[in-house]
């Protein structure tokens, strides 16, 4: 029987830094022995597969270029993460067949809404990030994605002075609308509180287990 | 950390597991994990119970978890989910409506509640779906303000489950 891969789905508005984080966990997860793979949704375009596969597999070597997969939803984005992810899921089919010794799924949404989910079928945790320069209000304007998500990522915390948001009103309503579940504010330009991020998927998706063996 | 790989059952609908959570109850080894309606589906998460009891749990596809399901059965402890209420809107059809009217009126409704892309449970001349703030039940008084005659909507804080095939997402 095909062994299931954990898999995280990564979510949020375009431009929020959806990619940047992934650049910045792989590597991370990379050191600790954890072979990942990344499925990136776009519109229309696969830039952002491109991206990645150039940056972590091609130019630092972490993985190879063929587990950085590119899918063009052709429609809203959330449809292929939410309502109807067969596209995905067939993907991730291959990928547990072609590639058993994998660790970790991240599967990053194409940008969105506000209430962008992922279907539980497709993802066992979800990660929502924002940025500061929609405001220190973004928090409290709610949306399925900052209730729902098991992680929410503030990014971008370095130019919230020059953007006029304050960091702790957004912790304060974070708090509010989220209860106890989890917010890390992040800088995914210089990796500041990204290591929170990957501990977070190691302990509540990995469940502290070790890298499975390489083949 | 404890592994959990299957559901033992429903103290709601197993009478011998019902009498098990009785006794143990009693003995103060009952606890319990939240679930809300959007984990009820994921079949890979880590919960902790009430009394730090860590899980993690990997179930088969397809599963879905109940309210009263029993996650762990042990000499020392029961771990039971307790799933999340949420405010959900109850829309009553009027049963002096004339069928036609009935079903004009269950097709407005049905066309309205869609267009806001939300799950729904349909049971007894009732319609369930979920509302994310009090507020929006203003929004859908007016949305349904010419169907007034024929219906009844109230607030309700219970647990929702979609009816199969409909548990869309909100836009």
């Amino acid at each position: 029987m095909r062994s299931r891969i954990p898999r995280v789905g990564i979510g949020g508005p375009v431009g929020s830094g959806k990619t940047m984080l992934i650049e910045q966990i792989v590597p991370i997860l990379s050191e600790k022995g954890y072979k990942v793979s990344i499925i990136s949704n776009d519109v229309i375009s696969k830039e952002d597969a491109d991206r990645m596969r150039q940056n972590l597999a091609t130019d630092k070597g972490l993985m190879p270029e063929e587990l950085v997969i590119g899918v063009a939803t052709g429609g809203c984005p959330h449809t292929a993460v939410r309502e109807d992810p067969s596209i995905n899921l067939s993907v991730i089919e291959e990928l547990e067949s072609k590639y058993p010794f994998l660790d970790l799924i991240l599967i990053e949404s194409g940008g969105d809404n506000i209430t962008t989910t992922f279907s539980p079928a497709l993802a066992d945790y979800f990660i929502y990030i924002i940025d500061v320069t929609g405001g220190d209000k973004y928090p409290r304007k709610r949306g399925l994605g900052i209730e729902n998500c098991d992680l929410l990522v503030i990014n971008k915390i370095d130019i919230a002075p020059y953007v006029g948001a304050d960091l702790k009103i957004m912790e304060r309503d974070a708090k509010i609308v989220r209860g106890n579940m989890p917010t890390v504010f992040v800088n995914s330009k210089t990796g500041l509180g990204v290591n929170t991020v990957t501990s977070f998927i190691i302990k509540d998706v990995l469940f502290d287990a070790l890298p499975k063996p390489s083949k | 950390m404890i592994q959990i790989n299957k559901i033992v059952g429903n103290i709601y609908s197993d009478s011998d597991l019902h009498e098990k959570y009785q006794d143990m109850l009693k003995k103060d080894k009952v606890e319990n994990i939240q679930i809300s309606r959007l984990e009820a589906d994921r079949i890979r998460m880590r919960k902790v119970s009430n009394k730090g009891t860590d899980l993690a749990m990997t179930l088969l596809p397809g599963s879905h978890i109940y309210d009263g399901d029993v996650v762990l059965l042990a000499e020392d402890r029961m771990v039971i989910a307790k799933r999340e209420t949420e405010n959900v809107a109850t829309v009553t059809l009027n049963n002096d409506a004339s069928t036609q009217q009935l079903l004009d009126s269950a097709t407005k409704l049905g066309h309205i509640i869609g267009n806001m892309h939300r799950p729904i449970r349909v049971t007894n001349n009732k319609i369930y779906f979920p509302i994310q703030s009090n507020s929006e039940i203003e929004l859908f008084k007016k949305l349904f303000y010419n169907l007034k005659q024929n219906i009844d909507i109230k607030i309700e804080n219970i647990i929702f489950e979609p009816d199969l095939g409909f548990d869309i997402h909100g836009h």
